[in-house]
């Protein structure tokens, strides 16, 4: 996480064409991973920053001023998906959004899960304590079902 | 550990003396960290290749075989296959 807002923001400002064009090979690929790995849980206002925190990576910073393949490649899959996580990972403000869009979700499903139940069965569960089980693993059991 | 290059390295790399690389590596946007030895004393600074090179790249005398060196003392220190 950089001290400064403005400083990755200033590392791509001062790419020369050879590095922009290789920052742009980076991009899409981090941008694709990013979407592989998180689907829409990081907000859109995310993106920007996420990118000033990669070139100001230093493996993607090396890479994008020699052309140097050996610690990042562009090209390569499983790279990339480590090197997109770990950026991801490092900016809190990334994390705290896909908790909070994990949140969101959690709590639609659980709406949806209790507004599926007739009021009296709702009633009758809640009776036997068993209401917050039920709705957790019906939670538990969705969340995830839309990224298999 | 992100910071790799210390002033000696880039007094070294470019042939500066200790006054003329003075106004460079006195810079705010540089933000180095300090790393002492294991008997402590006054450690070294230790920049950033990222925060340097947009420093360096201000300067005449600042070629692409300087740049290169830099790079490649940078990854070395990184991977640690450098003393």
């Amino acid at each position: 996480m950089p001290s400064n807002f403005t400083d990755g923001r200033v590392t791509i400002d001062n790419f020369t064409s050879t590095e922009r064009s290789r920052f742009d090979a980076i991009k899409n690929a981090f941008l694709v991973q990013q979407a592989a790995l998180y689907g829409d849980r990081v907000a859109e206002i995310m993106t920007q920053p996420l990118l000033e925190d990669l070139a100001r990576d230093a493996r993607v910073f090396h890479h994008l001023v020699t052309g140097d393949c050996t610690e990042v490649d562009p090209e390569d899959r499983e790279t990339m998906q480590r090197i997109t996580k770990e950026v991801v990972e490092a900016n809190k403000f990334a994390v705290r959004s896909i908790e909070f869009s994990d949140e969101a979700r959690r709590r639609q499903l659980a709406d949806e899960y209790l507004n599926s139940l007739k009021p009296t069965q709702r009633i009758a569960f809640e009776r036997d304590g068993t209401l917050e089980d039920k709705t957790a693993s019906y939670v538990a059991e969705r969340l995830d079902a839309r990224f298999v | 550990m992100d910071h790799t290059i210390s002033a000696r390295d880039i007094r070294k790399i470019c042939g500066l003396g200790d006054y003329a690389s003075r106004p460079i590596l006195s810079d705010p946007a540089l933000k180095p960290i300090k790393r002492s030895g294991p008997k402590g004393g006054n450690g070294l600074r230790f920049y950033r290749l990222a925060d340097l090179l947009r420093i360096l790249r201000r300067c005449d005398f600042f070629t692409q075989a300087m740049q290169d060196a830099l790079c490649a003392l940078d990854i070395q220190r990184r991977n640690g296959t450098h003393a």
